[in-house]
């Protein structure tokens, strides 16, 4: 999340400014306690304990520590809180900032779930001397360049799918790649490539993410690619915004598939050839959305999608609903009943629902994959690069 | 100096904690590099620890159960098998390999079988060199 | 380094074991790491924990210092993990604060050549259970009431002789037999070996003990449908069949003389179950004279009445007592016990699948049960071994052994264990036969001639002096074109081809476990490969399972003799007694355990579970664990997404912390 520029420094009990560096994050603009944060707050419309705008409280009157280790990580750093709270409240920063703090004391992990899989697989990759094989998930009929102008960042894809059996995550790899061959693109897909980290860092650990950001910018810069181009939110938002911060700014273009789909197809380099007939709706993800305010791209790309419906759900945009996990560290009981509410309204709009991120389409579909709270009607997951391979021809 | 490599040996506790066990009992040597993970059933294994067990610097990582149709409780060395393999995967993308990883069976009478594939990953693993993964080592 | 708040206070006791670990390892310098590691206060070594001194030292320290986590570094946990976690709950900490750091078997026994290595190793085992201690919570330990009562399903010579022991010990003994009446097997044998006393005169006082005794609950004609577990409990559902014949039957037998069924014009002809298909039954009947309970049956599937809508009456018609009630229904009981014999017996193997030696195919190749028949006085041929064929007696019998045992691994048809009474049978009927007709030709084909037990070997000689002539090979073939029999061996002893023209050919067909999957399903209890029922342990614990309650005895669990099922049966009464006696049960608390607020009741868990130990609550949506089902194998622990399932002293961060301490330590460049 872009934080607030200029954040000022507030006073501590001795006058001088409050060491606590979550604290300051917090306090960088005024909470009027208005309460707004808590009734657009998704835990907090199943967890009625759970109010933004009471750990603000705690942390104003007793420093950021009173806060409960349960609040602390049921937050989803979706964000939705601060899109209406009307003094900007970088609620989110606070919470990162906060596990942080705490992550050393809590010895080293963080409660990942799926068994701390994506957790431990960062920290794997922040290690120095790595010989990945990255690739072995393209396949056939699709190509890959060592060097060239533009790069495909794959984050986790390589190792999604062995975990997350029930979503095929490495299918919007490969429309990716399909869709930028078909543009005449060639991307550089690196076997150096690195987790972003964008886990890591929401969960507090900086030491994994400033490791990670460092050994991606180093191939990254080395490469001397002029574009970068991923279909996940969260590496998106990361590269994009979070990595200037840490290795200084970036010589190159850094974009989401949905923008490139977007400008290839405005340039006339992409032709969607065969409809696609089905009724859609689409979320959008908390990185690509409020976090990187870019809402209108992947709109514009199904748009193009000849003899595809968009029906839009009634909450979008800023106000879009989380898909009920934040950095993979708060998947619970509560979780479920956010996915039953944000599927419901997607199935009454249409039967598939299109996600811009891998992340939400694993969420979702893993709920699917269960036992639904109540019945759903039958609601497909599908990706927005996914989609518009198929209407490629 | 040699290299001595670290194994991480998860172990189920009626067979393979018992074999290593037996191994002891009747002064059967291997590396001091092998260290015992007691689990009740190799069911019990999550891809975690393997990953974990690398990402904290061991250089192999054995997993020993009931042979197939005797598992304590029934078949919870076939599920572990199915993890192993998954997280085999894994390692193979991660550019570890699948060979710093193995999974087999010994019964707890089976003392031999154990020490005997203790002697043997060793050797293998010693042969692939320390794990990429390793930060510099004191013991 | 602690979580602010959680500072615990664990005491580390490093073994010498008299100089099996300190001979390797440096325990001194052990003792100092240890002492150095986060939340230990106490760090001590000693020359022998398991000795009356250490453990008081063990309980003086956890008093004196309110130890709340204790790591005892000696031998296998296996050895004396028990005893210490039982001293510290004396002492006053939970017992599930006490870990076993094997520093003997698993490193000064393994590596007594490199004592550096294993000082360094030791250290690092010792430091992994610190970890894990620290991260250990006290655990409850539960209890539950035995619930009084015992179950025994079979009424054969095993269930028989349990129901009797426990009745006699006081207990409440509920005996369910599937069959109309009780005896099992050991009723159709004739004469048991080696002592040719009369089955049926040994049996039948057994048989009328347990029918008179007022400790014993009788259910004949019932079946087990369904058995359900709850701690100290067992739930049996048992469907009682209607007889359709009530306890005012005087046993006058007009009925059964009367009855149209079988009889040479009668459309509906049925087997005789007790006479081994030698011999047809009417469908009212009594299986056999000494029949308990001596209550007639009306088989329904093959009576007049029944079948033609009522066309047939005649038994209600005969009937003096007013006995025959048509309008009997099955009724369905429930019954609550605190413990389990499964007694169900034996069937005889059906050798029909191996063409080669002609049973189904010729009527005069039978198997040894029903050549027992043929020798009972009162038996379809009057205690004579003839030809099904002609009805004339057999003047040459060959014998085959190991029908449908001892077969090769994989081969569909036959199974692969030895059925270990066969072969004394064989000898039984031979010399019976021989007495009674000293003429008569007997051969028995053999593999290995078992004769094991206690005047087995002393009979099997008789019987060779009586006659009998041993041919070591099985048949190639039983020919049976031509109408006569014809089996052709190879004599393994003297190498020459025999071609014996037999009259009878009789089979020593395998012993098979009586149809039980569904007891089994209901019990959860597992079967061997062999497909008997599997014991707690093979050697050291035969009648107990893994089911807490449940006892076994006689060929249910295997193959055996009626000795040998009589003392295994003392046996499984004796465990059973022990267990209702000790009046309440421990619950093993290293189960699985949900923290409802992290569960998002996706039933992954649900289907990995073998045992049916967790389900969903549909109204609370949350999974909810059977602490006497659960077996704690952690299998779902691996499958749950977000860590709300766990294994008590098994859990992930408990079993991290261990991978993280026995890790190679990574020094900074």
């Amino acid at each position: 999340m872009t934080e607030a520029v200029g954040i000022q420094v507030t006073l501590g009990p001795d006058g001088g400014a409050s060491p606590d560096p979550a604290l300051r994050v917090l306090t960088a603009e005024g909470c009027i306690q208005c309460n707004k944060c808590t009734f657009s707050c998704p835990v907090h419309r199943v967890d009625v304990l759970f109010s933004p705008r009471k750990v603000i409280l705690q942390a104003y009157l007793g420093g950021a520590d009173a806060v409960s280790e349960r609040d602390l990580w049921a937050c989803l750093t979706c964000g939705e809180c601060q899109a209406v709270c009307p003094t900007q409240v970088p609620y989110p920063a606070f919470i990162r900032a906060q596990r942080e703090k705490l992550l050393p004391a809590m010895e080293r992990t963080a409660p990942c779930k799926h068994g701390g899989f994506k957790d431990v697989l960062a920290k794997i990759m922040a290690k120095p001397d790595l010989k990945q094989d990255r690739r072995a998930w393209i396949g056939d009929g699709l190509k890959v360049a060592d060097r060239g102008d533009v790069i495909y960042f794959t984050g986790c894809m390589p190792y999604l799918d062995g975990v997350f059996s029930y979503c095929d995550s490495a299918r919007i790899g490969k429309a990716a790649i399909k869709i930028m061959n078909a543009a005449g693109i060639v991307p550089v897909v690196a076997n150096a490539e690195r987790c972003c980290g964008h886990d890591a860092m929401w969960n507090g650990d900086r030491e994994t993410y400033e490791k990670l950001a460092r050994a991606n910018a180093a191939w990254i810069r080395e490469s001397g690619a002029k574009r970068l181009v991923t279909t996940c939110a969260e590496c998106y938002s990361m590269l994009k915004y979070e990595y200037p911060k840490v290795v200084g700014e970036w010589p190159l273009e850094v974009l989401h598939m949905s923008e490139l789909i977007e400008e290839l197809v405005k340039a006339g380099k992409l032709k969607f050839a065969r409809p696609v007939e089905l009724t859609v709706t689409y979320q959008d993800p908390c990185r690509l959305g409020r976090h990187s305010k870019e809402y209108d791209a992947p709109r514009e790309v199904l748009k193009a999608i000849p003899g595809l419906t968009f029906v839009e759900m009634d909450r979008i945009r800023e106000n879009s609903m989380c898909c009920g996990v934040g950095a993979y560290s708060n998947c619970d009981a509560a979780t479920k009943f956010m996915q039953q509410e944000r599927l419901e309204e997607a199935a009454s709009k249409a039967g598939n629902l299109v996600t811009a991120c891998p992340h939400c389409r694993i969420h979702f579909s893993c709920y699917l994959d269960g036992r639904p709270v109540d019945p759903l009607p039958e609601l497909k997951i599908v990706d927005l690069t996914e989609l518009a391979a198929q209407a490629l021809g | 100096m040699t290299f001595e490599p670290e194994i991480a040996a998860f172990c189920c506790n009626w067979c393979g904690y018992a074999a290593a066990d037996q191994a002891g009992a009747a002064k059967l040597e291997y590396p001091a590099g092998v260290k015992v993970i007691r689990l009740m059933c190799t069911g019990m294994m999550d891809p975690y620890y393997v990953l974990r067990a690398f990402e904290r610097g061991f250089d192999g990582v054995i997993v020993i159960g009931c042979h197939l149709g005797a598992c304590h409780y029934k078949s919870g060395n076939v599920q572990a098998q199915d993890q192993v393999k998954r997280v085999g995967q894994v390692l193979r993308a991660l550019g570890l390999g699948e060979s710093r990883l193995m999974m087999t069976a010994a019964s707890a009478a089976e003392g031999s079988v154990f020490a005997d594939t203790a002697n043997a990953f060793v050797e293998k693993v010693r042969k692939l060199g320390p794990s990429p993964l390793r930060e510099v080592v004191a013991q | 380094m602690s979580r602010p708040g959680t500072k615990r206070k664990v005491g580390v006791f490093i073994c010498h074991c008299g100089g099996n670990i300190s001979d390797v390892v440096d325990v001194k310098a052990v003792r100092e790491f240890a002492g150095a590691q986060d939340d230990v206060v106490l760090a001590t070594d000693f020359r022998f924990m398991c000795s009356n001194e250490g453990q008081e030292r063990l309980q003086k320290e956890i008093k004196e210092k309110g130890l709340d986590g204790v790591v005892v570094a000696c031998c296998t946990p296996k050895m004396y993990e028990e005893l210490f976690r039982s001293k510290a709950e004396e002492a006053g900490m939970n017992p599930y604060l006490l870990e076993i750091a094997n520093i003997r078997e698993q490193c000064s026994y393994a590596h007594r050549h490199e004592p550096q290595k294993a000082t360094a190793k030791a250290m690092r085992i010792v430091k992994g259970q610190v970890e894990k201690v620290r991260k250990l919570r006290p655990l409850e330990v539960k209890t539950a009431p035995i619930h009084p009562g015992v179950a025994v399903i079979g009424g054969g010579i095993s269930g028989i002789h349990a129901s009797i022991l426990l009745a006699n010990l006081g207990h409440k003994v509920t005996l369910i037999e599937k069959s109309p009446t009780i005896g099992g097997n050991m009723a159709r044998s004739v004469k048991t070996f080696p002592t040719d006393d009369c089955a049926m005169c040994t049996l039948s006082p057994k048989m009328n003990e347990v029918y008179n005794h007022p400790g014993i609950d009788l259910l004949t004609y019932a079946e087990v449908k369904d058995a359900k577990r709850s701690p100290g409990k067992f739930t049996l559902t048992v469907e009682k069949k209607p007889r359709f014949v009530t306890d005012a039957c005087i046993g006058c037998n007009r009925c059964t003389e009367r009855c149209p069924v079988s009889t040479a014009k009668s459309p509906i002809q049925v087997s005789s179950e007790w006479d081994q298909g030698l011999a047809k039954r009417k469908a009212i009947y009594l299986p056999f004279p000494q029949a308990l309970p001596q209550l007639w049956t009306i088989d329904a599937d093959h009576c007049f009445y029944f079948q033609r809508g009522g066309a047939c009456r005649v038994c209600q018609m005969v009937c003096p007592a007013e006995a025959i009630d048509y309008t009997m229904k099955p009724e369905t009981v429930g019954l609550e016990v605190g413990a389990v014999i499964v007694a169900t017996g034996w069937k005889e193997y059906d050798p029909t699948p191996l063409g080669y030696l002609g049973f189904g195919r010729h009527p005069d190749v039978l198997t040894q049960m029903q050549v027992a028949r043929m020798l009972d006085y009162m038996g379809p041929t009057k205690g004579v071994v003839s030809r099904p064929s002609d009805g004339k007696p057999a003047e040459t019998i060959v014998m085959v052994q190991c029908v449908g045992s001892r077969g090769a691994p994989g081969d569909p048809d036959t199974h692969e264990y030895c059925s270990r009474v066969c072969c004394m049978v064989a000898v039984k009927h031979a010399s019976l036969i021989k007495k009674a007709r000293p003429a008569a030709e007997i051969y028995i084909l053999y593999n290995d001639l078992r004769a094991y037990g206690k005047g087995f070997e002393e009979y099997y000689a008789h019987s060779m002096e009586l006659g009998v002539k041993y041919v070591r090979g099985l048949p190639g073939k039983v020919h049976t074109d031509g109408g006569k029999l014809r089996v052709d061996v190879d004599d393994m002893l003297t190498g020459r081809r025999l071609q014996i023209p037999a009259d009878v050919v009789v089979l020593s067909a395998a012993m098979e476990p009586a149809p039980i999957d569904s007891i089994l399903s209901s019990l959860h209890l597992d079967k061997t490969p062999d497909g008997f029922i599997k014991e707690y342990h093979a050697k050291i614990n035969p009648t107990e399972t893994a089911v807490k309650g449940v006892f076994i005895a006689g060929c249910a669990q295997g193959p055996k003799d009626i000795t040998d099922s009589i003392a295994q049966a003392g046996s499984a009464a004796m465990s059973a007694a022990v267990f209702l006696g000790s009046g309440e049960m421990t619950l093993n608390p290293l189960v699985a355990e949900v923290d409802p607020a992290l569960c998002r009741a996706c039933d992954r868990c649900t289907e990995v579970c073998e045992f049916d130990a967790v389900r969903v609550d549909p109204d609370r949506l949350v999974a909810v664990v059977d602490e006497t089902s659960c077996e704690g194998c952690g299998k779902c622990t691996v499958v749950c997404p977000t860590g709300a399932i766990g294994v008590r002293q098994f859990r992930k961060p408990q079993i991290v912390a261990t991978i993280d301490a026995l890790a190679p330590v990574a020094v900074s460049p």
